[in-house]
């Protein structure tokens, strides 16, 4: 016998929102990391430019 | 024989494509304008399968509605263990050629993997409860996808274990390589075990149980998982190097200070 769609919502539900809520939190932390390592490395490279400016 | 061969294939390019490809730098210039369209790409194509197999596609003559988890399910667990032999692939290049970025990409591949291994066996357990009554049974194919759960955890583990990063690397890639045997067993263990879990619906030889208006929306999923795979491990790798080079010209410059 087939189950009702009521009482298999919940699962469903449920499955899907494990999943988007899995792709959503890594996906930002993906994001959040690149763009801080991008910005870091810019950082760095002017910083780097700036002391060879000093130097010289 | 032997010298028509070294006559057609000179050996000094054996390995050249390899080379070409072991640059950080390069794989920097390659990959980052890329990667914002691939971001787009992998977001419209999950969101168009996720949103297709939820919302429209037909209910199951036996399982009823509760056949949607499979729009989430499949495609994590082809994922998952796509990554892992991604992994073991990398693993085998880093132990043979000491290639530098299938290092970095077996180190980046792990969490990403292990992460859709999770959502597999969890989307799995929540499948399981209405169908077999049991969120858990120890069958073959859920038991043989746990144990590639463990793998990636120990992978994950083991490689960041070591001071050394190297030794590292290299126990971890061992690992990867031996638990690479775990993924025949994954892929054939409702054929050669009695098991709880269905057989495969898909077959590549053209003998599918699935009707099609459930397949394409399965298919869109599934590419777009793998592409949200391959960006976000190409976003990590990308980051990755970023921050080894900066880690470096500071270590150059306090050097130079010192």
């Amino acid at each position: 016998m087939t189950p009702s769609a009521a009482t298999l919502a919940p699962f469903i539900d449920g499955s899907y929102g494990v999943t988007v809520v899995f792709l959503i939190g890594i996906g930002v932390l993906t994001f959040a990391r690149y763009r801080r390592s991008v910005r870091r490395l810019a950082a760095v490279e002017t910083m780097r430019r700036g002391g060879k400016e000093t130097t010289a | 024989m032997n010298e028509t061969i070294l006559t057609a294939v000179p050996l000094g390019k054996t390995g050249s494509w390899l080379h070409y490809a072991a640059n950080p730098g390069r794989f920097l210039r390659l990959v980052r304008p890329i990667l914002p369209w691939a971001a787009a790409f992998s977001i419209a194509l999950t969101l168009t399968g996720l949103i297709w197999g939820f919302a429209f596609a037909p209910a199951d003559w036996e399982q009823g509605t509760a056949a949607r988890i499979m729009y989430v399910h499949v495609p994590a667990a082809w994922v998952a263990m796509a990554g892992y032999a991604a992994l073991a692939t990398c693993s085998f290049f880093s132990i043979i050629w000491r290639h530098p970025l299938a290092d970095l990409a077996a180190e980046e591949i792990g969490p990403v993997g292990a992460g859709f291994t999770a959502v597999c066996l969890v989307s799995g357990s929540l499948w399981g409860k209405p169908m077999w009554g049991a969120y858990w049974v120890w069958d073959a194919r859920l038991t043989s996808v746990l144990v590639l759960f463990f793998l990636y955890l120990g992978h994950i583990a083991l490689i960041r274990a070591f001071d050394n990063p190297a030794h590292g690397h290299r126990a971890a890639a061992i690992l990867a390589l031996v638990g690479a045997v775990n993924l025949p067993i994954i892929v054939f263990s409702v054929q050669w075990w009695n098991t709880l879990h269905q057989g495969n619906t898909i077959s590549f030889s053209g003998n599918s149980k699935i009707y099609i208006t459930m397949l394409y929306p399965l298919l869109i999923a599934s590419v777009g998982f793998y592409c949200c795979f391959l960006t976000l491990v190409c976003a990590r790798m990308s980051a990755a190097i970023m921050e080894r080079r900066a880690r470096n010209l500071l270590l150059a410059a306090a050097e130079r200070a010192s």
